[in-house]
């Protein structure tokens, strides 16, 4: 931000990296172990009187002049230039922090190369003792310039106590110095057996080859050994972050762990076999398999240890962008393209759109990917995505996974990035998908006489808003499962309930009696609920057709579970089916009451925007099969499960397996949080600072959508889902904090830790809330009542289970949604399928769509006008909508 | 768009900057000194080799060239200290320019590999190379002169900040500062140095060497040294003819300071000639010691000047912090008593004998 960038496309920073400063890291390394290597054998040779010893030693002293003095030296001055390229914030931040360091590693560089140069020179013109004292020489600078760069590499991993006291001292004592030097010095000596092997297999004379290559097979065991002491201290040393990130947090992290894993063996075998008397072209082939190990084994720690400081560079100062970490709030509030120096477009409009992305593109992404590019190439990784799938994710960034900084930036800069990756990377458009609309068959109500018919039925489904997640071969979110409830009114002046001695029964409209033609739940049954179902038979033994049963719990008749399916034999998609519900005399058969309802279902949940694919059905629903595994490898690789590997093999899972889900009686597992708060808690931090139309990419409440679930009275109002439930993100805090309240506190943390509440002031002010316990009360705004005063309902939830909407009784023992109707679908309704489809019951019984008795028309029920609420304060009053058809 | 905008923040410094200016000057020269050495010894072993073979002489006396890889060695390392403690001071000017020419700038890595191992090849397999032994330090030589332009190219236009809006239109890391009038001449000014330094190393190499025809042969070598060191000299002038105006008259007439350090080591460099001419060895190494030491001063002074428009040396921010100096100051002083204890153990056996290979 504060330097230009450089633009190598097809190439990527990583991969010059990886290129130039770990072969340097395995030379260098190597220069410090051989010291020791080169005076020990040496001894050997003279305490044993063994010219062959010491002709080895004269031999491997020049190999390894020519690859530490040349390529050790030049590869060293490689990585300097490397980093002040990639990382020139970074460069000269370490170099101005530890000039001192730079310069004194700089005085033991000289002594190492005069040292070498006079032990490789005057190998035969000096004494043995004054020989071996210049390599010792050589040894104790060679060490010392691994001390001090040790000291400031683990700083970029560790910086202790220097983000605070910018110490040079607490930046190179920092906490893992010591543990990381241990390691190092154990790699260099093992390095120095590894190469010893390059020069012992070439021996000539036999004896002396077998008798070098295994002391060559030691100096590798040995320190073997103590590297993988060191890497477990260095490893519990290193900050927790560091740790998940090492353990599968970072996802680029998983090659360098098994390289380095599969190494130790390899090098461990390979070195015992060295200790054999093993014929000379295998010892070659030996020889570079070993080389090879030890490449792997090297490169995949440092590659670990530069991974495991994302998002960082240096913690606590630099982000892996190059931009400082203390500038993170004014880039947020000024933006990106006004605080960076190098930017051509300081402000975007719709003509430098795509450039002005593409130059935030680089800022805040190049350092690490590449357009392109052979590592960490930004194309396929966001290729799933929509244009507003890529904001999303853009604003997810560097929350839940820190491997990545999050983004800087406005609102704009946001979009013009997402725009440019989606519209110029991808070449996608950037308008979302449209879809057919919906197609239903007129429904008229069934018949009432009001002077004649003796009994009043009324029926709702228990949610007016209601979402099958539909692709079962892969996860379940809610499985096809629709509850009826009814109400039978015996009319009269005083009507009273019916209980008992009648038959409820409840069908299908045409076209909808077989939910199994178009779901594949009945196919997993097995896996998702525990129990093979019979086709077209809900998890609760309800078919599509059947009856209600009584319950004395809530007084009213209900059929649980069951299978609706949004898509009619015809072909289409009807999220509204309607319901024949029918009352009978049990003992007569005789017909008492019939009625029509609207049973909600939808499959219109927008994963695809974000998890790829599409929606599965060309009306705007359903979850492709290619949408549902991206959200399993997205679980997969945040979580650490492997349910699309399950699902793959046959085994899909309901997501109330393990996470709690009140919806269908899910407990789930201890220690996961519950569904509500792990989807609402992860997407809150990911679709930020929206209204309405983020709770809609999940649930069917878009008003530009296929199903538009969202259809009643608070609707016509002008209300929308947050003002009961508010934005996502208060929603989400609310979900959160009650999980918080039982224990899960360190699951919560990692999704509040940057979860910006809207109308709290932090998420410490989120009133805790159990999802379908502690609902949005409707006497929140309906107190006594009375016309409301405010439109907010957020925030005071019902105490229990009993006091939400649809368990509520009036004084008459009527349930609340039996005159209201369902929640989200509150009388009057507009269906977007045809506008009265919910208002069938109301059409039947007094031909007016408002309230069940609306504007005074008691008589449906109790035979006679009626001027006391007797269900309710305020019954009947006038209804301030116009509810009469 | 205005340029000095795109000029970077640069950090804070733990210590007085005149020590780092100090540290940069002294390691500075150091690395001068032995770079030109370095290019004057493959320039003379390159010509004395292809000069014996045109005579068919049997002997090829490419004895010098045995050090080229001893001074590479030290040229590299002695590069890095003032390439250290120039990015301490001017490293946000430095890290910009080499971003702007990255490619050439990290190819630098490449091209010194191959000529450090190319030295090696010529210095370990030359009964090998035959006729390609020319070729092999040519290329070493070509090489090395590569890597000088590029850095002379990276230093230029880290003071050229109006090149930089050239970035916008070309941001892959491939800009050269070549249309810099002060570039030609500064290059040329450091070529004909080594050059002229290929003479005195000649020179050194018959006065250790000794025997028939060593008097005539340091004669000649001074000889050489001396006409290249006027040739430079014209290069020097072009070179500040060639600065901006006002950089021109400071170090011309106007900067007391500027032009008196100036006018002083060109004193200095005509009498290093004239003693040249006359033959003198020791005075003349002595009097170019002298010359190149004052000659970085000037330099850094043209920095200075150069880039005050949009950037003060002591306008860097400050953070105290002492102790880490006299750590180094404390190793210094070590590593010098280490390779003395090196040198004196070696000194005497490689004195008589050289090194085997």
């Amino acid at each position: 931000m504060n330097y230009p960038i450089w633009d190598i496309p097809g190439v990527g920073y990583s991969l010059l990296m990886v290129v130039i400063s770990v072969p340097h890291v395995f030379a260098a390394h190597f220069a410090v172990g051989a010291g020791l290597f080169l005076v020990m054998a040496e001894k050997k040779g003279y305490r044993e009187k063994n010219d062959s010893i010491i002709d080895y030693v004269r031999s491997h002293s020049r190999f390894f002049l020519l690859l530490s003095m040349v390529y050790g030296a030049v590869s060293g001055v490689g990585i300097w230039f490397l980093i002040s390229l990639i990382h020139p914030a970074a460069t000269s931040a370490l170099i101005h922090t530890f000039v001192f360091g730079w310069a004194a590693e700089w005085v033991f560089f000289v002594v190492e190369i005069a040292a070498l140069f006079v032990y490789f020179y005057a190998f035969d013109r000096m004494s043995p003792r004054n020989h071996m004292i210049v390599g010792w020489i050589y040894l104790f600078a060679a060490w010392m310039s691994l001390f001090i760069i040790n000291g400031i590499i683990t700083f970029m991993l560790t910086p202790g106590q220097w983000p605070q006291d910018h110490s040079f001292w607490s930046g190179f004592f920092n906490p893992t110095m010591w543990q990381s030097l241990f390691f190092r010095t154990s790699v260099a000596f093992m390095l120095t057996g590894l190469f010893g092997f390059v020069t012992a297999v070439r021996i000539k004379d036999e004896k002396t080859r077998v008798m070098m290559t295994r002391y060559c097979a030691k100096w590798v065991l040995v320190p073997l050994l103590f590297t993988s002491l060191a890497a477990y201290l260095y490893f519990m040393a290193i900050p927790s972050s560091a740790r998940e990130m090492i353990l599968g947090k970072s996802p680029e992290m998983s090659l360098y762990v098994n390289m380095f894993i599969i190494a130790f063996p390899l090098i461990l075998a390979g070195a015992v076999l060295m200790m054999l008397r093993l014929p000379l072209m295998l010892t070659r082939g030996l020889t570079v398999i070993l080389l090879v190990s030890g490449f792997m084994y090297f490169g995949g720690f440092e590659w670990m240890r530069e991974a495991a400081r994302r998002p960082y560079v240096i913690p606590g100062l630099l982000y892996s962008s190059s931009i400082y970490v203390d500038q993170e709030e004014k880039i947020n509030k000024a933006g990106i393209l006004q605080t960076a120096k190098w930017v051509q477009y300081k402000k975007i409009d719709s003509s430098n759109r795509m450039k002005a992305g593409r130059e935030i593109f680089r800022i805040q992404c190049q350092s690490c990917h590449t357009v392109g590019g052979l590592l960490n190439d930004i194309v396929p990784r966001t290729r799933k995505f929509s244009y507003f799938g890529m904001k999303s994710m853009i604003n997810g960034l560097g929350k839940m996974n820190t491997y990545m900084p999050r983004f800087m930036g406005t609102q704009k800069e946001r979009d013009a990035l997402a725009a440019y990756i989606v519209g110029e990377l991808q070449q996608k458009g950037l308008e979302e998908k449209t879809f057919d609309q919906p197609k239903s068959t007129k429904q008229e109500p069934a018949d009432f006489d009001m002077e004649k018919d003796d009994y009043v039925l009324l029926a709702w489904n228990d949610l007016g808003m209601h979402c099958v997640s539909d692709c079962d071969p892969w996860f379940v979110l809610l499985p096809p499962a629709n509850t009826i409830w009814a109400q039978l009114i015996k009319r009269g002046a005083s009507p009273s309930l019916v209980t008992h001695d009648v038959e409820l029964s409840y069908s299908p409209e045409a076209g909808f009696e077989h939910p199994e033609k178009h779901s594949r739940f009945w196919k997993y049954s097995k896996q998702l609920v525990g129990k093979q179902l019979q086709p077209g038979i809900g998890a609760a033994g309800k078919g599509i057709s059947g009856t209600l049963e009584y319950s004395h719990e809530h007084g009213a008749y209900v059929a649980e579970f069951i299978p609706v399916m949004p898509y009619p034999d015809s072909g289409g998609f009807n999220p509204f089916p309607v319901f024949s519900i029918t009352a009978k005399d049990k003992k007569t058969g005789k017909v008492l009451a019939k009625t029509k309802i609207v049973i909600p279902t939808s499959t219109e949940m927008s994963c695809y925007k974000c998890h790829g694919g599409s929606f599965s059905k060309v009306e705007g629903t359903g979850v492709s099969d290619e949408t549902a595994m991206d959200i399993l490898a997205v679980h997969d690789r945040i979580e650490g499960t492997d349910l699309l590997t399950q699902a793959k093999h046959g085994h899909p899972y309901m997501c109330s397996a393990c996470h709690a889900d009140a919806a269908v009686g899910s407990k789930g597992k201890e220690g996961v949080l519950n569904l509500s708060a792990a989807i609402h808690g992860w997407h809150a931090n990911i679709l930020v600072g929206m209204g309405p139309e983020a709770c809609g990419n999940c649930h069917p409440s878009n008003a530009d959508a296929s199903t538009q679930c969202f259809r009643g009275r608070h609707k016509k109002i002008g209300l929308n889902c947050t003002d009961c439930h508010g934005a996502l993100e208060d929603h989400a805090a609310g979900l959160l904090a009650f999980e918080a309240s039982i224990g899960n506190k360190k699951k919560v943390d990692r999704l509040t830790a940057h979860l910006k509440t809207r109308s709290l002031h932090s998420f410490k002010d989120a009133p805790p809330r159990q999802p379908w316990v502690n609902e949005p009360d409707c006497m929140s705004c309906h107190e006594g009542y009375k016309k409301p005063k405010t439109r907010r309902a957020f925030g005071i939830w019902t105490k229990s289970g009993n006091e939400l909407y649809r368990n509520r009784k009036d004084l008459a023992g009527l349930s609340c949604p039996a005159c209201h109707n369902s929640p989200h679908a509150i009388f009057p309704t507009s269906n977007p399928l045809e506008k009265n489809r919910d208002n069938l019951p109301m059409l039947q019984y007094q031909h007016a769509v408002g309230t069940m008795g609306t504007n005074g028309r008691c008589k449906v029920c109790h035979r006679v006008d009626k001027q006391h609420p007797i269900h309710h304060p305020n019954i009947p009053g006038k209804d301030h909508m116009d509810t009469t058809e | 768009m205005d340029y000095t905008s795109l000029v970077p923040q640069a950090d804070a410094i733990s210590v007085h900057w005149v020590w780092f200016e100090i540290l940069l000057i002294v390691t500075f020269v150091l690395h001068l000194l032995v770079m030109n050495a370095m290019v004057g010894t493959a320039v003379l072993s390159l010509v004395e080799h292809v000069r014996s073979r045109r005579r068919k002489t049997p002997d090829l006396p490419h004895g010098p060239a045995k050090n080229l890889t001893f001074l590479i060695a030290f040229t590299v390392n002695l590069g890095v200290a003032p390439l250290l403690f120039v990015q301490v001071i001017y490293g946000h000017l430095l890290y910009t320019s080499t971003v702007l020419m990255a490619v050439w700038w990290l190819s630098v890595v490449g091209i010194l590999l191959v000529a450090y191992y190319a030295a090696y090849l010529y210095k370990m397999k030359l009964d090998r190379l035959q006729a390609m032994g020319p070729w092999v330090l040519g290329t070493s030589l070509v090489l090395l002169l590569l890597v000088a332009f590029f850095v002379v190219n990276a230093f230029s236009l880290a003071m050229r900040p109006e090149k930089w809006t050239e970035y916008f239109r070309s941001s892959g890391g491939l800009i050269l500062n070549l249309d810099d009038p002060t570039l030609a001449p500064r290059y040329l000014h450091f070529l004909l140095a080594s050059f002229a330094v290929a003479g005195l190393v000649r020179a050194l190499w018959w006065k250790l060497k000794g025997g028939d025809g060593s008097k005539q042969n340091i004669r000649q070598g001074l000889r050489w040294f001396a006409w290249l060191s006027l040739g430079q000299a014209a290069a020097g002038l072009w070179y500040l003819f060639a600065q901006p105006e006002r950089v021109f008259h400071l170090f011309a007439f106007d900067g007391v300071l500027q032009s008196t350090i100036l006018w002083v080591a060109v004193g200095v460099a005509s009498v290093m000639v004239v003693v040249a001419f006359l033959g003198r060895f020791v005075l003349s190494v002595s009097l170019f010691v002298v010359t190149v030491s004052i000659m970085a001063v000037v330099r850094e002074l043209v920095r200075q000047a150069t880039v005050e428009p949009f950037f003060k040396v002591q306008q860097l921010e400050t953070i105290p912090q002492y102790s880490p100096l006299i750590m180094f100051l404390a190793v210094f002083v070590l590593g010098a008593i280490l390779l003395t204890v090196v040198l004196k153990l070696a000194l005497r056996p490689l004195a008589v004998q050289g090194g085997k290979l």
